[in-house]
Protein backbone atom coordinates (compact mmCIF):
# COMPACT_ATOMS: atom_id res chain seq x y z
CA UNK A 1 0.00 0.00 0.00
CA UNK A 2 1.48 3.55 -0.98
CA UNK A 3 1.78 6.36 1.58
CA UNK A 4 -0.21 8.97 1.56
CA UNK A 5 1.53 12.29 2.46
CA UNK A 6 -1.16 15.54 2.38
CA UNK A 7 1.79 17.71 1.67
CA UNK A 8 1.68 16.43 -1.64
CA UNK A 9 -1.71 17.20 -1.60
CA UNK A 10 -1.64 21.18 -1.44
CA UNK A 11 -0.98 22.01 -4.92
CA UNK A 12 -3.92 19.86 -5.87
CA UNK A 13 -6.00 21.40 -3.34
CA UNK A 14 -5.61 25.17 -4.18
CA UNK A 15 -5.62 24.43 -7.89
CA UNK A 16 -9.16 22.67 -7.61
CA UNK A 17 -11.15 23.15 -10.56
CA UNK A 18 -14.44 23.15 -8.54
CA UNK A 19 -13.26 26.14 -6.73
CA UNK A 20 -12.21 28.47 -9.66
CA UNK A 21 -16.01 29.00 -10.72
CA UNK A 22 -17.77 32.09 -11.28
CA UNK A 23 -20.99 31.06 -10.50
CA UNK A 24 -21.62 33.40 -7.97
CA UNK A 25 -23.17 37.29 -10.50
CA UNK A 26 -23.76 40.45 -9.31
CA UNK A 27 -27.56 39.69 -9.18
CA UNK A 28 -27.12 36.77 -7.31
CA UNK A 29 -24.84 38.47 -4.62
CA UNK A 30 -27.47 41.54 -4.09
CA UNK A 31 -30.00 38.62 -3.98
CA UNK A 32 -28.31 37.68 -0.90
CA UNK A 33 -27.85 40.68 0.84
CA UNK A 34 -31.73 41.22 0.88
CA UNK A 35 -31.98 37.52 2.07
CA UNK A 36 -32.44 36.93 6.28
CA UNK A 37 -30.15 35.22 8.28
CA UNK A 38 -30.14 31.67 10.40
CA UNK A 39 -27.37 32.87 12.86
CA UNK A 40 -27.84 32.24 16.96
CA UNK A 41 -28.11 36.27 16.98
CA UNK A 42 -30.83 36.39 14.75
CA UNK A 43 -32.42 33.51 16.31
CA UNK A 44 -32.29 34.78 19.64
CA UNK A 45 -33.70 38.17 18.45
CA UNK A 46 -36.78 37.08 16.58
CA UNK A 47 -37.42 35.16 19.34
CA UNK A 48 -37.58 37.93 21.76
CA UNK A 49 -39.16 40.06 19.49
CA UNK A 50 -41.71 37.68 18.39
CA UNK A 51 -42.91 37.35 22.51
CA UNK A 52 -42.88 41.24 22.66
CA UNK A 53 -45.47 41.83 19.91
CA UNK A 54 -47.52 38.75 21.15
CA UNK A 55 -47.63 40.48 24.80
CA UNK A 56 -48.59 43.60 23.62
CA UNK A 57 -51.53 41.72 21.34
CA UNK A 58 -52.24 40.23 24.38
CA UNK A 59 -52.53 43.87 26.54
CA UNK A 60 -54.51 45.28 23.80
CA UNK A 61 -57.30 42.37 24.13
CA UNK A 62 -57.24 43.15 28.09
CA UNK A 63 -57.78 46.90 27.55
CA UNK A 64 -60.55 45.77 25.21
CA UNK A 65 -62.41 43.24 27.57
CA UNK A 66 -62.00 46.07 30.32
CA UNK A 67 -63.32 48.34 27.97
CA UNK A 68 -66.70 46.84 26.79
CA UNK A 69 -66.94 45.02 30.30
CA UNK A 70 -66.47 47.57 32.81
CA UNK A 71 -67.00 47.16 36.30
CA UNK A 72 -66.58 43.35 36.96
CA UNK A 73 -64.88 43.08 40.56
CA UNK A 74 -63.04 39.21 39.81
CA UNK A 75 -62.47 40.20 36.09
CA UNK A 76 -60.75 43.00 36.79
CA UNK A 77 -58.69 41.49 39.28
CA UNK A 78 -57.56 39.02 36.68
CA UNK A 79 -57.03 41.97 34.21
CA UNK A 80 -54.73 43.78 36.90
CA UNK A 81 -53.12 40.55 37.41
CA UNK A 82 -52.36 40.04 33.64
CA UNK A 83 -51.29 43.89 32.80
CA UNK A 84 -49.01 43.34 35.67
CA UNK A 85 -47.51 40.01 34.71
CA UNK A 86 -47.42 40.96 31.00
CA UNK A 87 -45.25 44.55 31.77
CA UNK A 88 -42.82 42.84 34.18
CA UNK A 89 -42.53 40.24 31.34
CA UNK A 90 -41.87 42.77 28.71
CA UNK A 91 -39.55 44.68 30.76
CA UNK A 92 -37.91 41.24 31.30
CA UNK A 93 -37.59 40.53 27.41
CA UNK A 94 -36.40 44.09 26.50
CA UNK A 95 -34.02 43.90 29.15
CA UNK A 96 -32.57 40.63 27.63
CA UNK A 97 -32.80 42.01 23.77
CA UNK A 98 -30.47 44.55 25.09
CA UNK A 99 -27.58 42.07 26.29
CA UNK A 100 -27.56 40.00 22.87
CA UNK A 101 -24.52 40.20 22.13
CA UNK A 102 -23.09 42.36 19.35
CA UNK A 103 -22.09 39.84 16.55
CA UNK A 104 -19.07 41.70 15.89
CA UNK A 105 -17.60 41.93 19.40
CA UNK A 106 -15.56 38.91 18.87
CA UNK A 107 -12.99 39.91 16.48
CA UNK A 108 -14.36 36.47 14.47
CA UNK A 109 -12.58 34.02 17.06
CA UNK A 110 -15.24 31.06 16.46
CA UNK A 111 -14.34 29.69 20.36
CA UNK A 112 -15.39 33.16 21.66
CA UNK A 113 -18.33 34.22 19.73
CA UNK A 114 -19.85 30.83 20.80
CA UNK A 115 -19.12 31.17 24.31
CA UNK A 116 -20.39 34.64 24.49
CA UNK A 117 -23.78 32.89 22.74
CA UNK A 118 -23.48 29.70 25.09
CA UNK A 119 -23.63 32.26 28.38
CA UNK A 120 -25.99 34.39 26.60
CA UNK A 121 -28.33 31.50 26.38
CA UNK A 122 -28.33 30.48 30.00
CA UNK A 123 -27.56 33.73 31.85
CA UNK A 124 -30.86 35.17 30.06
CA UNK A 125 -32.22 33.53 26.97
CA UNK A 126 -33.12 30.33 29.26
CA UNK A 127 -35.22 32.43 31.56
CA UNK A 128 -36.98 33.86 28.65
CA UNK A 129 -38.00 30.65 27.53
CA UNK A 130 -40.21 30.13 30.97
CA UNK A 131 -41.34 34.21 29.92
CA UNK A 132 -42.31 32.72 26.76
CA UNK A 133 -44.73 29.94 28.35
CA UNK A 134 -46.41 32.23 30.01
CA UNK A 135 -47.84 34.23 27.07
CA UNK A 136 -49.62 30.76 26.15
CA UNK A 137 -51.13 30.75 29.78
CA UNK A 138 -52.17 34.77 29.46
CA UNK A 139 -53.68 33.74 26.11
CA UNK A 140 -55.54 30.63 27.41
CA UNK A 141 -56.75 32.81 30.36
CA UNK A 142 -57.87 36.24 28.33
CA UNK A 143 -58.77 34.01 25.82
CA UNK A 144 -61.40 31.88 27.59
CA UNK A 145 -62.70 35.60 29.89
CA UNK A 146 -63.52 36.78 26.14
CA UNK A 147 -65.51 33.28 25.30
CA UNK A 148 -67.22 34.00 28.71
CA UNK A 149 -68.23 37.24 28.40
CA UNK A 150 -69.47 37.49 24.79
CA UNK A 151 -71.31 34.18 25.60
CA UNK A 152 -72.61 35.02 28.56
CA UNK A 153 -72.05 38.91 29.67
CA UNK A 154 -70.42 37.94 32.69
CA UNK A 155 -67.82 35.38 33.92
CA UNK A 156 -70.42 32.25 34.99
CA UNK A 157 -69.85 30.77 38.61
CA UNK A 158 -67.08 27.80 38.33
CA UNK A 159 -67.54 24.71 39.98
CA UNK A 160 -64.98 22.42 41.32
CA UNK A 161 -64.89 20.36 37.61
CA UNK A 162 -64.80 23.52 35.50
CA UNK A 163 -61.82 24.77 37.66
CA UNK A 164 -60.34 21.03 37.51
CA UNK A 165 -60.74 21.76 33.35
CA UNK A 166 -59.28 25.64 33.75
CA UNK A 167 -56.57 24.56 35.85
CA UNK A 168 -55.72 22.25 33.27
CA UNK A 169 -55.66 24.24 30.80
CA UNK A 170 -53.76 26.75 31.95
CA UNK A 171 -50.95 23.95 33.21
CA UNK A 172 -50.97 22.07 29.53
CA UNK A 173 -50.28 25.31 28.02
CA UNK A 174 -47.71 26.63 29.72
CA UNK A 175 -46.15 22.62 29.69
CA UNK A 176 -46.60 22.71 25.42
CA UNK A 177 -45.47 26.08 25.06
CA UNK A 178 -42.64 25.80 27.26
CA UNK A 179 -41.40 22.59 26.14
CA UNK A 180 -41.76 23.39 22.32
CA UNK A 181 -39.33 26.28 22.91
CA UNK A 182 -37.20 25.09 25.36
CA UNK A 183 -36.55 21.93 22.87
CA UNK A 184 -36.40 24.27 19.61
CA UNK A 185 -33.48 26.55 21.75
CA UNK A 186 -32.05 22.95 23.22
CA UNK A 187 -31.69 22.02 19.18
CA UNK A 188 -29.53 25.57 18.12
CA UNK A 189 -27.80 25.74 21.57
CA UNK A 190 -26.62 22.13 21.60
CA UNK A 191 -25.19 22.13 18.12
CA UNK A 192 -23.29 25.21 19.90
CA UNK A 193 -22.32 23.66 22.36
CA UNK A 194 -20.80 21.02 20.13
CA UNK A 195 -18.53 22.80 18.24
CA UNK A 196 -17.19 24.34 21.10
CA UNK A 197 -16.17 20.88 22.39
CA UNK A 198 -14.72 20.34 19.39
CA UNK A 199 -12.69 23.10 19.53
CA UNK A 200 -11.70 23.16 23.18
CA UNK A 201 -11.70 19.26 23.42
CA UNK A 202 -10.39 18.63 26.74
CA UNK A 203 -10.30 22.21 27.86
CA UNK A 204 -14.46 21.95 28.77
CA UNK A 205 -14.30 23.00 32.14
CA UNK A 206 -16.32 20.43 34.03
CA UNK A 207 -17.00 23.30 36.98
CA UNK A 208 -18.77 25.79 34.73
CA UNK A 209 -21.28 22.80 32.89
CA UNK A 210 -22.34 21.82 37.00
CA UNK A 211 -22.30 25.86 37.31
CA UNK A 212 -24.91 25.56 34.64
CA UNK A 213 -26.71 22.77 35.47
CA UNK A 214 -27.40 23.98 39.38
CA UNK A 215 -28.49 27.46 37.84
CA UNK A 216 -31.29 25.50 35.47
CA UNK A 217 -32.46 23.74 38.28
CA UNK A 218 -33.02 26.35 40.27
CA UNK A 219 -35.04 28.01 37.74
CA UNK A 220 -36.82 25.42 37.11
CA UNK A 221 -38.12 24.53 40.60
CA UNK A 222 -38.36 28.55 41.14
CA UNK A 223 -41.14 28.85 37.84
CA UNK A 224 -42.83 25.40 38.82
CA UNK A 225 -43.49 27.19 42.20
CA UNK A 226 -44.89 30.16 40.63
CA UNK A 227 -46.77 28.56 38.48
CA UNK A 228 -48.71 26.32 41.59
CA UNK A 229 -49.12 29.43 43.40
CA UNK A 230 -50.58 31.35 40.19
CA UNK A 231 -52.96 28.40 39.07
CA UNK A 232 -53.88 28.25 43.73
CA UNK A 233 -55.00 32.27 43.77
CA UNK A 234 -56.56 31.38 40.22
CA UNK A 235 -59.06 28.68 42.13
CA UNK A 236 -59.37 31.14 44.80
CA UNK A 237 -60.70 33.98 42.72
CA UNK A 238 -62.40 32.07 40.67
CA UNK A 239 -64.26 30.46 43.67
CA UNK A 240 -64.66 33.89 44.79
CA UNK A 241 -67.45 34.09 42.24
CA UNK B 1 -25.05 57.10 -7.33
CA UNK B 2 -25.25 57.27 -3.53
CA UNK B 3 -22.41 56.73 -0.92
CA UNK B 4 -23.87 53.30 0.18
CA UNK B 5 -24.63 52.07 -3.13
CA UNK B 6 -20.78 52.88 -3.79
CA UNK B 7 -20.25 50.48 -1.10
CA UNK B 8 -22.35 47.97 -2.02
CA UNK B 9 -21.22 47.72 -5.84
CA UNK B 10 -16.88 47.97 -4.02
CA UNK B 11 -18.54 44.77 -1.72
CA UNK B 12 -19.91 43.25 -4.82
CA UNK B 13 -17.06 43.38 -7.04
CA UNK B 14 -14.27 42.04 -4.44
CA UNK B 15 -16.62 39.48 -3.33
CA UNK B 16 -17.05 38.04 -6.85
CA UNK B 17 -13.33 38.18 -7.28
CA UNK B 18 -12.17 36.28 -4.28
CA UNK B 19 -15.61 33.54 -4.71
CA UNK B 20 -13.49 31.07 -4.96
CA UNK B 21 -13.00 31.19 -1.08
CA UNK B 22 -16.22 30.58 -0.72
CA UNK B 23 -16.70 27.77 -3.05
CA UNK B 24 -13.79 25.75 -1.06
CA UNK B 25 -16.07 26.48 2.60
CA UNK B 26 -19.26 25.29 0.27
CA UNK B 27 -17.19 22.25 -0.87
CA UNK B 28 -16.42 21.53 2.46
CA UNK B 29 -19.11 21.88 4.91
CA UNK B 30 -22.08 21.51 2.30
CA UNK B 31 -23.98 18.05 2.13
CA UNK B 32 -25.55 19.03 -1.20
CA UNK B 33 -26.84 22.03 -3.43
CA UNK B 34 -29.39 23.37 -1.75
CA UNK B 35 -27.60 23.63 1.50
CA UNK B 36 -24.44 25.19 -0.53
CA UNK B 37 -27.00 27.71 -1.49
CA UNK B 38 -27.96 28.30 2.08
CA UNK B 39 -24.64 28.59 3.61
CA UNK B 40 -23.28 31.20 0.58
CA UNK B 41 -26.43 33.12 0.73
CA UNK B 42 -25.58 33.06 4.92
CA UNK B 43 -21.42 33.62 4.47
CA UNK B 44 -22.58 36.85 1.55
CA UNK B 45 -24.82 38.12 4.05
CA UNK B 46 -22.35 38.06 7.48
CA UNK B 47 -19.42 39.39 5.28
CA UNK B 48 -21.88 42.32 4.29
CA UNK B 49 -23.01 43.13 7.90
CA UNK B 50 -19.36 42.60 8.84
CA UNK B 51 -17.98 44.94 6.21
CA UNK B 52 -17.83 47.95 7.86
CA UNK B 53 -15.39 46.88 10.67
CA UNK B 54 -12.60 45.73 7.71
CA UNK B 55 -10.22 48.55 8.23
CA UNK B 56 -7.52 46.99 5.70
CA UNK B 57 -5.31 45.81 8.30
CA UNK B 58 -5.26 42.27 6.63
CA UNK B 59 -5.59 41.88 3.05
CA UNK B 60 -9.53 41.48 2.16
CA UNK B 61 -8.86 37.84 0.96
CA UNK B 62 -7.81 37.06 4.40
CA UNK B 63 -10.20 38.75 6.32
CA UNK B 64 -13.17 37.10 3.70
CA UNK B 65 -11.74 33.53 4.48
CA UNK B 66 -12.21 34.43 8.47
CA UNK B 67 -15.35 36.13 8.41
CA UNK B 68 -17.14 33.39 5.71
CA UNK B 69 -15.68 30.00 7.79
CA UNK B 70 -16.20 31.60 11.03
CA UNK B 71 -19.94 31.99 9.60
CA UNK B 72 -19.83 27.81 8.44
CA UNK B 73 -18.42 26.79 11.45
CA UNK B 74 -21.10 28.48 13.97
CA UNK B 75 -23.79 28.15 11.39
CA UNK B 76 -26.22 26.15 13.25
CA UNK B 77 -28.47 23.96 10.90
CA UNK B 78 -31.71 23.82 10.31
CA UNK B 79 -34.19 20.51 11.14
CA UNK B 80 -36.27 19.16 9.00
CA UNK B 81 -39.27 18.15 10.01
CA UNK B 82 -38.68 14.55 8.87
CA UNK B 83 -35.14 13.53 7.60
CA UNK B 84 -32.82 15.32 10.17
CA UNK B 85 -30.41 18.24 9.88
CA UNK B 86 -30.70 20.50 6.54
CA UNK B 87 -26.36 20.51 6.75
CA UNK B 88 -25.16 17.20 8.16
CA UNK B 89 -22.40 17.34 11.00
CA UNK B 90 -20.85 15.07 8.56
CA UNK B 91 -21.80 16.24 5.09
CA UNK B 92 -20.62 14.10 2.17
CA UNK B 93 -19.36 16.74 -0.79
CA UNK B 94 -19.36 15.00 -4.30
CA UNK B 95 -15.26 14.02 -4.79
CA UNK B 96 -17.12 12.99 -8.48
CA UNK B 97 -17.76 17.02 -9.26
CA UNK B 98 -14.13 17.96 -10.86
CA UNK B 99 -13.05 15.48 -13.91
CA UNK B 100 -9.19 16.74 -13.33
CA UNK B 101 -9.33 15.20 -9.53
CA UNK B 102 -6.89 12.17 -9.44
CA UNK B 103 -8.29 8.86 -7.44
CA UNK B 104 -5.63 9.98 -4.80
CA UNK B 105 -7.03 13.10 -4.04
CA UNK B 106 -10.49 11.67 -4.37
CA UNK B 107 -9.88 9.78 -1.48
CA UNK B 108 -8.32 12.81 0.32
CA UNK B 109 -11.64 14.89 0.01
CA UNK B 110 -13.48 11.69 1.06
CA UNK B 111 -11.43 11.21 4.08
CA UNK B 112 -12.17 15.16 4.79
CA UNK B 113 -15.66 14.46 4.54
CA UNK B 114 -15.82 12.48 7.22
CA UNK B 115 -14.17 15.19 9.98
CA UNK B 116 -15.80 17.10 12.10
CA UNK B 117 -16.60 20.74 10.91
CA UNK B 118 -13.72 22.08 13.66
CA UNK B 119 -11.69 19.61 12.08
CA UNK B 120 -12.19 20.37 8.55
CA UNK B 121 -11.81 24.12 8.96
CA UNK B 122 -8.06 23.43 10.52
CA UNK B 123 -6.83 21.19 7.70
CA UNK B 124 -8.97 23.63 5.45
CA UNK B 125 -6.41 26.54 6.53
CA UNK B 126 -3.44 24.06 6.54
CA UNK B 127 -4.22 23.22 3.10
CA UNK B 128 -4.04 26.69 2.01
CA UNK B 129 -0.48 27.74 3.86
CA UNK B 130 -2.21 29.17 6.56
CA UNK B 131 0.12 29.93 9.21
CA UNK B 132 -0.44 28.04 12.84
CA UNK B 133 -0.89 31.93 13.94
CA UNK B 134 -3.48 32.17 11.98
CA UNK B 135 -5.28 29.14 12.62
CA UNK B 136 -4.90 29.96 16.18
CA UNK B 137 -6.34 33.54 15.93
CA UNK B 138 -9.36 32.38 14.10
CA UNK B 139 -10.56 29.85 16.64
CA UNK B 140 -9.48 31.86 19.60
CA UNK B 141 -7.29 28.68 20.81
CA UNK B 142 -3.42 28.42 21.53
CA UNK B 143 -0.70 27.77 18.70
CA UNK B 144 0.43 24.59 20.58
CA UNK B 145 -3.12 23.65 20.38
CA UNK B 146 -3.90 24.15 16.96
CA UNK B 147 -0.16 22.22 16.38
CA UNK B 148 -1.99 19.18 19.01
CA UNK B 149 -5.15 19.29 16.75
CA UNK B 150 -3.21 19.24 13.71
CA UNK B 151 -1.26 16.41 14.62
CA UNK B 152 -4.25 14.42 15.16
CA UNK B 153 -6.14 15.34 12.21
CA UNK B 154 -3.59 14.28 9.79
CA UNK B 155 -3.59 10.85 11.87
CA UNK B 156 -7.29 10.64 11.14
CA UNK B 157 -7.05 11.41 7.87
CA UNK B 158 -3.97 9.05 7.06
CA UNK B 159 -6.21 6.04 8.97
CA UNK B 160 -9.82 6.82 7.30
CA UNK B 161 -7.27 6.70 3.64
CA UNK B 162 -5.81 3.78 4.21
CA UNK B 163 -9.18 2.48 4.77
CA UNK B 164 -10.29 3.65 1.56
CA UNK B 165 -7.49 2.81 -0.30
Amino acid sequence: MKTFDLENFKDAWRNEASFSGKNLTDQKITAYLTASTNDLYSFFRKGLLFDIIFKLGLFTAILVLTYIYPGHGILNLIDILSILIIIISIGWQIYVLKKLPDRHESEFKVADTLQRYLHYFYRYYLLSVYIMALSAVLFFIIGSNHYFLIKYNQLPSFDSEDIMVLSAGILLSFGLSFISHQTFSKFRIGQAEQTLEDIREDDIDDLRIAYVNTRRKRWTRFFGFAIIVGVIILIILLLKT
Amino acid sequence: MSGSQDIQTEFIARIKNHQGILHKIGFVYAADDVSREDLYQEMVLQLWKSYPSFKGKSAFSTWMYRVALNTAITLTRKRRIFGGDLMEKHSVFDADQSMNQSEDLKILYQAISTLNNVEKAIIMMWMDDKSYLEIAETFGISVQNVSVKLVRIKKKLGEKIKSLQ
